[in-house]
Formats: structure tokens, sequence, C-alpha cells
């Protein structure tokens, strides 16, 4: 008993330790944006002996702070419900309709989770130009789209094929259609899936770091990962408003985890695991 | 269902193959749910990869007529370039640190908080939560703490009364410094794989090894761990494949310097490629990262991941 | 009112034939039920029905049209899944008003058929309850509500009570057979539950590997089985199978020979002489002539017992004489023990006789 007390405290003094190494950096930046640059050298990561609040307003009252939040949200929504879409559509018709080759077709948009967005970056520049879709929303969202839809696909194939058979023929008695079991009874059955997914097309367009880097050029289109490296840029060494910057773009993504945080840890676990 | 031509049918021969096969809206729905994902997955995703192979074989600066044949100029010269080199270099070393300390540190704590219990959610959610922030973030953070001037680098300096050192600034420790990020970023999401896999270890099995005299330490070597290989090797895909499209995290940290120390591929890719608009050049070594993933893809799913299937 | 006619009806999947040629004619407002083993194809003859699965060759008539090429709905067919199948999103009464809203029926129309069909099932109380938080009963109920308020012609239920535990079973049962009394549609029905069968049924359809192994009414089925694989496969303990010898005296009577004794057999014997199949029921042989209660012929032997399974108000008895070795089924009220020896008698009017070859029967006394 003795020896299970102890090898209890050796795991809690681990676990406190990493934890530790996680939150010192995240709670530095936080309390960094009360400080002064004089208070931030002598004492970067303590909490301040001086709250200075003017660095958070400041960044509250910075326009483009919002502009790009906003740009961000107007991104990330048209992505997420296009890929939910079209990636439920496909899936169905791969876990339903079962077309001739629909193998293939399924393998050919597996394919597309094998290799790395940055790999053909610059013939899809080259295409996104040419579109015309260079500054404007369409071309961050579009190819975003194209690039999520195998993993949407992956999953939503696995679950609409867990959905009883008999569902499907008891649909067909009653009348229906393919098109209609899909929007009527495969959709609402398919809440946990879509959230799922959804939660993960969020989090990876919100995120966007290289396309929109590449596709927009002027700043009032920035989503807020660019947003913020170009505020870093001009603030480089005024460090207590860039943490409070930085510490603000954080709150979204922090209270969206808090609320989505089954759904992501059920897309890591189903997702990845059976992947 | 419709799926079989039914050649046994006789004579009769009744409606069309099209109505047949159109049963309850069948091939409309079919026409109207997979062209479009299929073009627009054709159309932004394969497309671009094989216009890359393409161009790769041209210079070009994306203006004007394609027309400057290079053949495999373009390969040799990214082959022969010294920061390419660094940055393989420095892939490997992602790799490796990814499997010799941020592995193991996801697979014990796991082994910590896998079990249902009020504290262990709370650790898992905090070791979870610098995978949700975006790399730029997680980059300008830690910016912040290796700043020579405030952070806690400069901490340590200042309490054994050094110089300031800024470490980013350091040919030989700038990229050790990426390192530490990688891990603080990543092994939260390697911690929740095993944690899936742990969970769905029976219990019984724990408990038959128990009765049969193992210790806690015999369970988790002789159980645990062998029973979750799966989950172990699917981490490792994620690490290798993550090392090599490692670019976000890269950009705010060191840019990819100091002179070009710190590149991972994708961010070489970027400085040489993109922002200086070489078409070709950066195409080749778009061709050349994808066939390095595609290859690892495949032996590593013929070697290990393909009893499971 | 509907008939419903198999002409030749094939089904073959890539690889497999799985239903090979029936021929069969379902009366207006009767109760059939398809009966087999699992894997014959019932479920699969059932589909067919409701334009679920394609027809490979023949056709599927229903009151005289060729329906093989219409869609569920057109067929005017109702079913019940084995699972329920009810739509898990959607409440009790909107389950039960899928078909007809689907159908565009006039809103009042539906609320009031939805109603009428709660009330006969005594649904009311449950109409805004999701498929979930019901019982099993409940959700069979529910079910086959959705089946009613579409009127159909024909009825299909795919093992409807295999999910319910036995209590349950019986009283479901009895209510579908009073429904059918009540609406008098015709119903298929299929079970690998010979009980089931024997119960709910007007005809019993035995399928054996696709083809139909014998049409009648359950008792029919029961007390005449025509092939070797019917009279095994109905009955419960399952009958007793041992080998027999006929052959032909002088003056050309037909003697069988089994367990080391001649019993002389009428001139309706029909097979071969030589080696025969015997089949006789275990509750057809007695342990003393006076539980057999007509005045059948006996024939007398003695046996060990081997082994002494109580069932309940009745006991499994496995005897065995020589090689020989069967069930006899007695009362349990005897006081037996194994290695007892004993004199059974075997009531020869249950006596079955089939072909070694074909299985088909030869021979049975009248009865
Ligand atoms: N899509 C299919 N492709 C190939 N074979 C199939 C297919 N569907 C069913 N079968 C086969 O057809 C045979 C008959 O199936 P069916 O479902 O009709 O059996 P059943 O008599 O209803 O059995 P059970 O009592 O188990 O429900 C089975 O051997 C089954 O494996
Ligand atoms: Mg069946």
């Amino acid at each position: 008993m003795k020896k299970r007390f102890m090898n209890d405290w050796v795991k809690i003094c681990y676990l406190m330790l990493i934890a530790g190494f996680v939150l010192v950096p995240l709670l530095a930046a936080v309390l960094g944006g009360f400080k002064s640059l004089g208070e931030l050298q002598s004492n970067p990561i303590g909490l301040p002996n001086n709250w200075e609040f003017e660095h958070y307003g400041a960044v509250l009252n910075n326009p483009f702070l919002w502009n790009s939040m906003k740009n961000s949200f107007v991104i990330s929504s048209m992505t997420l419900i296009l890929t939910l879409l079209g990636g439920a559509m496909t899936a169905f018709t791969f876990s339903h309709i079962r077309f001739v080759g629909h193998r293939y077709v399924y393998s050919y948009f597996l394919l597309g989770m094998m290799f790395p967005f940055a790999t053909g970056i610059l013939p899809l520049f080259i295409k996104i130009r040419d579109l015309g879709l260079l500054d404007s929303f369409y071309g961050v969202v579009i190819p975003q789209v194209a690039f999520g839809l195998a993993m949407a696909i992956l999953l939503f194939k696995t679950f609409f094929e867990q959905l009883p058979a008999e569902l499907f023929d008891a649909a067909r008695v009653d009348g229906c259609g393919y098109a209609r079991f899909f929007f009527e009874i495969v959709i609402p059955l398919s809440t946990p899936i879509l959230a799922t997914v959804g939660v993960f097309v969020l989090v990876t367009s919100w995120n966007n770091y290289l396309l929109p880097l590449v596709v927009l050029n002027n700043s009032d289109l920035y989503p807020w990962t660019l947003g913020i490296m170009q505020y870093q840029g001009e603030f480089a060494v005024e460090w207590n408003k860039v943490l409070a910057y930085v510490s603000i773009t954080v709150l979204p993504a922090l209270a969206f985890f808090i609320v989505a945080q089954k759904y992501i840890v059920a897309g890591l676990t189903g997702g990845a695991v059976k992947g | 269902m419709p799926q079989d031509t039914t050649s046994l049918s006789q004579g009769k021969a009744q409606t069309s193959w099209f109505s047949r096969n159109n049963q309850g809206g069948r091939l409309w729905t079919l026409l109207l749910f997979l062209p479009p994902a299929l073009c627009l997955f054709t159309l932004f995703v394969v497309v671009p990869l094989f216009e890359a192979s393409f161009f790769s074989f041209y210079r070009w600066n994306g203006i004007g007529e394609l027309n400057n044949y290079l053949g495999l100029q373009n390969y040799s010269k990214v082959i022969g370039h010294s920061a390419f080199h660094t940055a393989i270099g420095n892939t490997l070393k992602i790799v490796a640190v990814s499997l010799l300390i941020q592995l193991p540190l996801a697979l014990s704590v796991a082994l910590c908080v896998y079990k249902q219990s009020w504290a262990n959610t709370v650790f898992r959610l905090i070791f979870f939560l610098p995978y949700i922030l975006a790399e730029v973030v997680a980059g300008l953070i830690w910016k912040f703490i290796y700043d020579g001037n405030y952070g806690v680098v400069n901490m340590f300096t200042e309490f054994f009364g050094l110089e300031n050192y800024f470490i980013l600034g350091d040919k030989q420790w700038a990229f050790a410094a990426i390192l530490i990020v990688i891990i603080w970023k990543y092994f939260g999401f390697h911690m929740m794989i095993f944690i899936a896999a742990l969970q769905g270890v029976p219990n019984d099995l724990v408990e038959a090894a128990k009765i049969d005299g193992a210790t806690r330490l015999q369970t988790t070597f002789l159980i645990k761990i062998p029973l979750i290989k799966h989950a172990i090797i699917l981490s490792m895909f994620f690490s290798i494949l993550g090392a090599l499209q490692l670019f976000d995290l890269i950009i705010p940290l060191t840019n990819g310097g100091p002179s070009h120390s710190s590149h991972s591929i994708v961010s070489y890719l970027y400085t040489f490629g993109i922002s200086r608009m070489r078409i070709g050049f950066g195409s080749a070594i778009g061709v050349l990262l994808f066939i390095a993933c595609v290859v690892f893809a495949f032996t590593y799913q013929n070697a290990f991941m393909k009893d499971k299937k | 009112m509907a008939t419903v006619e198999f002409k030749q009806v094939h089904k073959t999947y890539p690889g497999a034939h799985i239903v090979k040629g029936i021929d069969l004619k379902i009366e207006s407002g009767e109760f059939l039920v398809l009966l087999g083993p699992s894997g014959c194809g019932k479920s699969t003859t059932l589909r067919m029905i409701a334009g679920l699965e394609d027809i490979s060759e023949g056709c599927i008539e229903i009151d005289q049209q060729v329906v093989n090429d219409l869609e569920p709905k057109e067929r005017n067919i109702a079913m019940v899944f084995q699972s329920y199948a009810l739509y898990p999103h959607l409440s009790v009464y909107k389950n039960i008003g899928f078909g007809l809203r689907l159908a565009k029926v006039d809103k009042q129309i539906i609320d009031s058929k939805v109603r009428d069909v709660a009330e006969l099932l005594e649904l009311t109380p449950l109409l805004d309850r999701k498929p979930k938080d019901l019982s099993g009963g409940q959700r069979q109920r529910v079910a086959m509500g959705r089946a009613m308020v579409r009127t159909p012609n024909v009825f299909l239920f795919d093992e409807p009570l295999s999910n319910l535990d036995a209590k349950l079973r019986h009283t479901m049962r009895a209510e579908i057979r009073q429904l059918h009394d009540q609406l008098k549609k015709t119903t298929v029905y299929v079970t690998h539950d010979q009980v089931e069968a024997m119960t709910l049924a007007d005809r019993v359809v035995i399928m054996h590997e696709g083809h139909i192994a014998q049409i009648g009414k359950p008792r029919d089925v029961f007390l005449h089985p025509q092939s070797k694989f019917v009279a095994g496969f109905i009955g419960s303990p399952t009958m007793n199978f041992l080998k027999g010898d006929v052959r032909i005296d002088d003056s050309s009577n037909y003697w069988l020979n089994f367990a080391g004794n001649d019993v002389q057999l009428d001139q309706s014997y029909s097979g071969n002489v030589g080696e025969v199949d015997l089949g006789i029921r275990p509750s057809d042989i007695y342990l003393s002539p006076k539980t057999c209660s007509h005045n059948n012929p006996l024939h007398e032997f003695e046996a060990n017992i081997d082994s002494y399974e109580l069932l309940g108000a009745t006991a499994l008895i496995v005897v065995s004489r020589g090689e020989q070795s069967f069930k006899v089924e007695v009362s349990a009220n005897y006081a037996l023990e194994s290695g007892q020896a004993m004199t059974l008698h075997i009531d020869l009017s249950q006596l079955h006789i089939f072909d070694t070859q074909s299985g088909a029967a030869v021979y049975r006394v009248i009865n």
C-alpha cells in the first residue's frame, strides 16, 4: 500500500511538471499583455506588479483585429458549409448508391489525404490567379474545401455505412427516393459525425496560414493569422502589445475548444485510430 | 443492388437500362451528388499535382510564355542546394525527436491519465491545449519566451549574470529551440491517440494479468503497450508525415534563419520558390516532397499497417 | 385485397444463385408464412415482393399485374422489419405518418389516419415519444402501425418478432393474428420459428436452399412431410431418423426390417426395395401401450436408456438398441434413470419412410 502511495505521488509530480511546461508559456503570454516593457524584461512570467490595461484596450479598439477576425469567420464558415455538404453528398454515393466503380473513385479521393497541401501550391496559385480569384475569399475557400473533402468523405462514408440497412429499405417502402432519404433521414441522423468533421474543418480553416498568405495580398482581406503576423511585424519589440494581441486571438479558439471538446476528441479518436 | 447487369433476364426484356437503374431516383441523385466534389477535387488537388511535375522542367516566373525548357536542371539545383540539405537534415531531426522524445512523453502521459476521472480530464485538456492553438500563435508565444531581451531565456541569463542570448539567432541552437516548440505543440495530439487506444484495452485482460501476479510495470509493458501497438504505429505515421509538412511554426519563430539554417522542407519551398515566384524551381521541390510522402506512406503502410485491415 | 403470384422467380447475385425458380400463388386475404433455415432465401423472396431487390428472372404479379419494374411505393405493399427500422429522429407520430407525408396526403387526413391506427394499436399515449424511449414491444407496434396506416394491399413481415423476449413474442403473435383476422389483408410472413409458423399461418411454405420444399396447411406439413428435409425441419424435438431395409416376399408383400424387427407394410408403399430412411417423431414412441390413446398398431421392442433430460411437463430420453439410438418424449411423471432397460412401443401409423437417394417420402400410413 505504501508503495502504491509513492507511485501516485511520483505520477502527480510528473504530470504537474509537464503541465507547467505546457502552461507557463501560455500564462506568460496572457500576463505579458498587462505589463510594461520594463517589467516584461525583469519579470517575464510572474504576475505583474503593476497591471497595465492599456495594451489590451488598444488591441480591443484596433479595427484591424476585428476586421481580420471577421474575414476569418467568413472564410471558415463558407469552407465549413461547402465541405460538409460536398463531403456528405459524395460519401452517400459511395455508401448507398454504390455505382459501378465506386471503390476506385473512393480510393481516388483518399489519395488526397496522402500528400501535403504545399506540394502543388505553385500550380494552385497559378490556377487561382488565372481564374481571377486572387485577393478574394473564394480563392482561399475553394482550395480549402477541395483539400478537406478527402477526410470528410472518409469519415462520412464510414458513418453512413453503419446506419442500419433496414432503415433505407423502410424508407423505400415508405416512398422515399435516394435524395430524399439523404436529406430527410441520413443528415438528421448524422449530427455526431457532422459535428466531428465540422469541428475539424473549422479549426483547420481558422488556423490556416499558408494558403491565405499565397492568395491574399490586400490586408483588408487578411484572416487573423496573417493579421497577427503583420501586427507583430509592426510592433516587433513592443512585446506587451504583441502578447495582448496574441492572447485575444486565442480566446475564440479557446472558447470553441471548451464547447466542442467532445467532438474534437471524437474526431481524433474515431477518425485517427480507425483511419 | 442494381450493380449487376442482370444478364440472365430472359427474352421478356422489360424496361430500359436507365429506368431500371434509376429506381428511387438513383441515377439523378448520383448525377447531382458526385460531380461537384469530384470536379473540385480534381481541379484543385489532383491537376495542380500533375502541373507541378510539368512546370518543374521549366524556368518560369508565372508570367508570359512557358518556353524556357530546362530538363532536369531544376531538380539538380534543388538537390545540390546546401539550404535544401539543411532542410532535409532538419526534417530528419524532427522525426528523430518525435520518435525518441515526443512519443515516449505522450505515451507516458497517456498511461497516467487515460482512466476516467475528474483530475485526469483536467490534465488531458491542459496537455491537449497547445494542439488547438494556431501554429502562428504558438510560434509567436515561443518567440517571446526565447527573446534574449525579454523572455524566459533573458530571465536565466540575467540571473546568472550572462550576456543577453538570442537562441533563435544562434545558428547552432535555433533549430533545437524549434524542436522544443514542436514537442510542446504536438505531444498532446499523440497523447489523445494513445488514450483512445488504451481505453479500448479490455479491462479483463489487465485484471487477468494482475491475478497472474504481474506488477503494475509488467502489466504496462507486457499487456497495455503491446495491445496499443496499432496506435503507436499510427502515431509514428502522423509524426513523420507532420515533419514533412511543417511550415507555419517556422515562419514566426525564425523565418528559416539565421542564414537558412532552420528551414523545414515546406518553408524552404516557400522561401525559394513561392516568395521569389520561381514556379519551376518551387514545383521541383513540391514534386520531390510529393514523392517523399507517397513513398513513405506506401512503404510504411505496407510494412506496418497492412495486417491491421 | 390482392393476390400475389410468383412465376419461375429466380434471384442471382454475382456468383451465387439464391432463389431457384419459385412458383407460388398467394390467395387474397391469405396469411402465408415462409419458413426455412437461415440463409435459404426467405428474406430475399420477401424483398423481391417489396421491390427492394431486383428480380433476376421470372416475374411477380400482384393482383395480376406484373410488378417487376415498379418502385416499392407503387406496389401498394407495406413491410415490417426485423429491427423495426423506425426513424430514430422522428416521433412515433411522425414515424407512422412519414409515408403518407411523402405521398403528399393532406395534413388533416394524415392526422386522422395516424390517430386511428394509434388507437387500434394502443399507441395513443406514446405518439410524441422518440423510438429510443419505447420498449421493444412498443417499437414493434409502431412498426406495424407504420405499415397499417397506408392501408396496403399486401403486408410483408420479415421476422418481426425475433428481437422480442419469449413472453412478448407470444402476446405479439396473438395480436398479429388477431389483426389479420380483423383486416383480412394478404400477408406474407417470414420466420424461422416453427411455432410462429404453425400458429399464424393459413398456409406454410417451407424453403430449402432457394427451392420450395413443401407448401401446405400447418397441420399437413407437420403430419405429412413430403421429404426428409421437411420432416427433419418441422417438429421439436426433431424427428428420429434410422436406417431400415425393405424387401418383398413371394406373395409380393413389402416387409420393413429395422432395429432387428420385421414389420409388414401395406400396399401404399411406393418406394424401392433395399435400404430406406425411416423417420419417427419422439412423441410417437410410448413407454406403455396404455398411454397411446388411439388404437393404432404398435410395434414393441426393448431398449436401454442412455440419458434423461427433463424439459418441463415432458422429458426427453435417449434410448439405444444395438447400433441405433433415438429420442423419445415421455411424460415427466415417469421416474426413469440412465442405464435402465425397458420396453418401448412405436406407433407404426406414424412411421415415415423416405427414399435414401432423393429424400422423398415414399410411405406414410393413413391418418
Ligand atoms: N447482396 C448479396 N450478395 C450476395 N449474396 C447475398 C446477398 N444478400 C444475401 N445474400 C445471400 O443470399 C442467401 C439468402 O439470404 P436471405 O437473407 O434471403 O436468407 P434468409 O432465409 O432470410 O435467412 P435468415 O433466416 O438468416 O434471415 C444467403 O446465403 C446470403 O448470404
Ligand atoms: Mg432473413
